[in-house]
């Protein structure tokens, strides 16, 4: 094909075949302008605008995923709730079938085109274009296949893609897609829907669904987390009475699963997007980037990203202020308190949602790290599932030896505690546990011990692998 | 006198709320009040919240 000069295309990262393992990314589901089917890594706010829409169409999100930029997130796992009614916008630009990139009403100001480029392409060669809003936003290289023209919105369009009917290609004038609906429903099946696309294997990190402070949300945060053994980041309301807030946390301590969870307040307050405008934005969201940034400095789960470790960017007020007592009491309820100190605003307190009773899972850190280490131990788990076991038990040897080393590193961070290793952690894959049942199922099993705090008690991690790859319990 | 919801989207029963937009119809009492006490509501003219309407809907 004659193809003068360089022709550039952007395209997003492929995922990686690696295991992820960084606790720092965060998973953020919400309302938002377009509704894709599927959850989106993104890495900035523009990537996020380009995927999920303007501001206008679900604003809570938008500025969440503004501050967990801001605070020095890096990698951030989109998931738009929609309700059951909402459609996507599509239309017929021979030879395609054209759809919208998620669903809503946006989708119904997209117009596409296809325009002769047999000057610069050869003879057949056509681009495509895409307007949205009246403007022209993508516009595809000089192609000459139909194939290459999917490929290219399947790789490259933000806004669109294209399912190759019959015919040829020839130049077509504009047509508008139409169809696209929103629903702003949001109730427990379109919150299990958002959730659902993350799922475990996309790695540890924080889940939140910033602004979302009622118990249909930290129901749906709880079963998430329970199954896929990440951390929840919860909102307190918004409210000027410590009483509600307070509230919001005892309510949530009969439910064993809060111990993986924390609950943060007040909102804070954000330069907005324009001049003069403030934004208040839910504090999960400020933490979720609080602790992007914590983990990428120190390699430490465990780390409190409170106090000198959480002091904000970006944040310029908060929503309410306490007084002392009140965040004390707070604070020892569970609910991790945010306050401005030395003209700065930072997060104060590290504790979980399981409340002061407690005791071994009180503090938030210990959540995160048995987090790390069993996300970990299971991408260590895989090299050893598929290997022929032997005889001599060398193969568990080796899986205690590699799940060790992993854990001395989290160790010589500080992120175990014990004057010595031993009294830090231990790992089980004797005979005890890999038993002659188990090894004629192809099981590799291994039980790890660990303290995440010198008040704790052992925590116990159970690593099974097997060759149908079925997740960990712990 | 229609109100309109100011500060942050709310999620009002099963409906997430952005600021500016009237509350729907059959929001919760306990709430709206909540919202009142917290300076979360602003009082609009009908005829100015049918404009804001018809720019939503342009």
């Amino acid at each position: 094909m004659p193809r003068p000069g360089v022709t550039v295309e952007l395209v997003e990262d492929a995922p990686s075949g690696q295991a992820v393992l960084d606790s720092g990314q965060a998973f953020f589901a919400g309302v938002a302008e377009r509704s894709p089917d599927h959850a989106i890594r993104v890495s900035s706010l523009s990537e996020y605008e380009a995927n999920f829409g303007a501001r206008s169409g679900g604003s809570l999100l938008y500025d969440s995923a503004a501050a967990y930029f801001t605070e020095g997130g890096a990698v951030l796992y989109v998931s738009a709730v929609a309700g059951p009614a909402a459609e996507t916008a599509t239309g017929t630009l021979a030879p395609f079938t054209v759809n919208a990139r998620g669903a809503g009403e946006w989708g119904n100001q997209v117009a596409v085109r296809t325009e002769d480029a047999s000057a610069t392409g050869g003879a057949g060669a056509v681009q495509f274009v895409v307007a949205y809003d009246g403007t022209d936003v993508e516009r595809s290289p000089a192609l000459t296949s139909p194939q290459a023209l999917v490929t290219w919105a399947q790789t490259a369009s933000r806004t669109v893609t294209l399912t190759y009917t019959t015919g040829s290609l020839a130049p077509v004038a504009a047509v508008t897609l139409s169809g696209g609906a929103d629903d702003p429903t949001v109730d427990a099946t379109a919150l299990k829907a958002a959730l659902d696309r993350f799922p475990y294997e996309l790695g540890p990190g924080q889940v939140a669904i910033p602004g979302l402070a009622t118990q249909l949300a930290y129901d749906a945060l709880f079963e998430h987390v329970d199954d896929t053994r990440r951390v929840a980041l919860l909102d307190a309301p918004d409210s000027p009475d410590s009483l509600v807030v307070g509230a919001a946390a005892t309510g949530l301590q009969t439910d064993a699963r809060s111990r993986y969870a924390a609950m943060f307040a007040p909102w804070a307050i954000y330069p907005g997007p324009a001049t003069g405008v403030t934004v208040t934005v839910p504090y999960t969201a400020v933490q979720a980037g609080l602790l992007a940034r914590l983990d990428a400095q120190t390699q430490n789960p465990n780390l409190a990203a409170a106090g000198v470790n959480g002091i904000t960017r970006g944040a310029i007020g908060l929503t309410q202020t306490w007084t002392d007592t009140e965040r004390e009491t707070l604070n020892t309820q569970g609910v991790t308190v945010a306050l401005s100190k030395y003209g700065t605003i930072r997060t104060y307190g590290a504790r979980s949602a399981a409340g002061p009773a407690e005791l071994n899972w009180m503090w938030f850190g210990g959540a995160r790290e048995v987090m790390a280490v069993a996300h970990e131990a299971d991408a260590i788990g895989e090299n050893f599932a598929l290997k022929q076991i032997d005889g001599q038990r060398v193969l568990f040897s080796q899986l205690n030896s590699a799940l060790k080393g992993m854990l001395l590193d989290h160790y010589r961070r500080g992120a175990l505690y014990g004057e010595t290793p031993e009294e830090a952690f231990n790992v089980n894959t004797s005979a005890s546990v890999n038993t002659p049942a188990t090894i004629a199922a192809g099981e590799v099993h291994a039980v790890i011990r660990l303290k995440t705090s010198p008040t704790a008690e052992w925590v116990h991690i159970v690593v099974i692998k097997t060759a149908l790859d079925r997740p960990l319990a712990a | 006198m229609p109100k309109v919801l100011t500060g942050h989207a709310e999620l009002i029963g099963t409906t997430m709320v952005e600021p500016g937009q009237p509350l729907p119809k059959d929001a919760d009492k306990d709430l709206i009040k909540r919202l009142e006490a917290e300076g979360r509501l602003a009082d609009v003219k009908p005829a100015d919240l049918k404009a804001a309407e018809e720019d939503s809907d342009a």
